[in-house]
């Protein structure tokens, strides 16, 4: 309730148009927002887009905040549907893998295999239909319940445990051989 | 033999089983060869995802961010657009309701033909009413009222 009525406070302050205000709610939540866009986009100057775009919703929608959620459940809800729609809008895009291509040059043996791992992992993700995509890095990524889940993306609880699911058994068998050798 | 559900598997994974869960969990996958493989896989699976660290946000999000926002919150200026708009409502609301209580108040005064001011001024009166009530006198019929 405390936390409730902290961020009701701070929001106040940012329907004012006080920026200080906001550059707080920022700092308190920007990795987890831009962890999520990247996670699903696998591009950096998108996550960094849809990131700006959730701030500045917040920003204009300030004034219409009321405090019966955690602004971390509106701001997930947020960026759940602009990566969505991101993703309709670049349907016909590549996806970029592994570091965008832009890394330095490795000459450590393990530490390109590990780096061809992270890249078998972001590709078997990047595989996955957008739904069951954007539910996998929820839960598995950011640790959220399916509670946590349906209160993000407005999905229900029955169709999260079908789209996690499906997505858990695409991912072993994509991924099979890594287990095995783990 | 209630076995363990793959939801179970997972919380357990995340960290988020309810303590009194996690006993009959582990008692469970200890007498249970089936759901010890299955918890086997999920646990593989868990720690393959895992390979894909958190990724580092950019130093200069923050910045980009205030930097790319309108001067004031959209909703902040539509307020303001609405408070002027409630304002010229009121007015109107006033204004109409001045009008109709007026008019039921109103009491129209006594009938002044439209000529009766020329009728005065051309009778040298001051009084519109008197060159009415004249000027009525002279148009009655001879031999008063019948």
């Amino acid at each position: 309730m405390a936390d409730l009525a902290r961020e009701a406070a701070l929001m106040r302050r940012v329907a004012e148009g006080d920026r200080q205000a906001l550059a707080a709610i920022i700092e308190a939540h920007q990795e987890r927002v831009w962890a999520v866009a990247y996670r699903y986009t696998q591009r950096r100057a998108d996550a960094d887009d849809i990131s700006q775009e959730a701030f500045i919703r917040l920003w204009n929608a300030a004034g219409r905040w009321e405090p019966a959620a955690r602004l971390s459940t509106w701001l997930y809800r947020v960026v759940v549907n602009l990566c969505l729609d991101f993703r309709r809008k670049q349907a016909h895009a590549p996806v970029a893998l592994s570091g965008e291509g832009n890394e330095p040059a490795i000459c450590d043996v393990a530490e390109l295999e590990s780096q061809e791992t992270t890249a078998r992992v972001q590709r078997a993700i990047a595989a996955l239909p957008e739904r069951q995509r954007m539910a996998v890095i929820l839960h598995r990524f950011e640790g959220m319940s399916y509670r946590e889940i349906s209160q993000a993306t407005g999905w229900g609880e029955a169709a999260i445990e079908s789209l996690l699911s499906r997505a858990y058994a695409a991912l072993r068998t994509q991924l099979a051989d890594l287990q095995s050798l783990m | 033999m209630v076995h363990v559900t793959d939801m179970q598997m997972q919380d357990h994974l995340q960290g988020v089983l309810p303590a009194d869960q996690e006993l009959a969990f582990a008692a469970h996958l200890g007498e249970c060869a089936e759901c010890r493989r299955r918890f086997a896989t999920w646990e593989g699976l868990w720690a393959s995802l895992g390979r894909w660290g958190a990724p580092a946000t950019p130093g200069d999000l923050k910045a980009k961010i205030l930097t790319a926002l309108p001067a004031q919150p959209a909703e902040k200026k539509g307020r303001s657009w609405l408070r002027a708009m409630r304002v010229a409502a009121a007015l109107l609301l006033a204004a109409g309701l001045g009008h109709g209580v007026g008019r039921m108040l109103w009491r129209p005064p006594a009938t002044t033909p439209p000529d009766a001011q020329a009728a005065a001024e051309s009778l040298h009166l001051d009084d519109p009413t008197t060159a009415t009530m004249l000027l009525a006198a002279l148009e009655a019929p001879e031999g008063g009222s019948q």
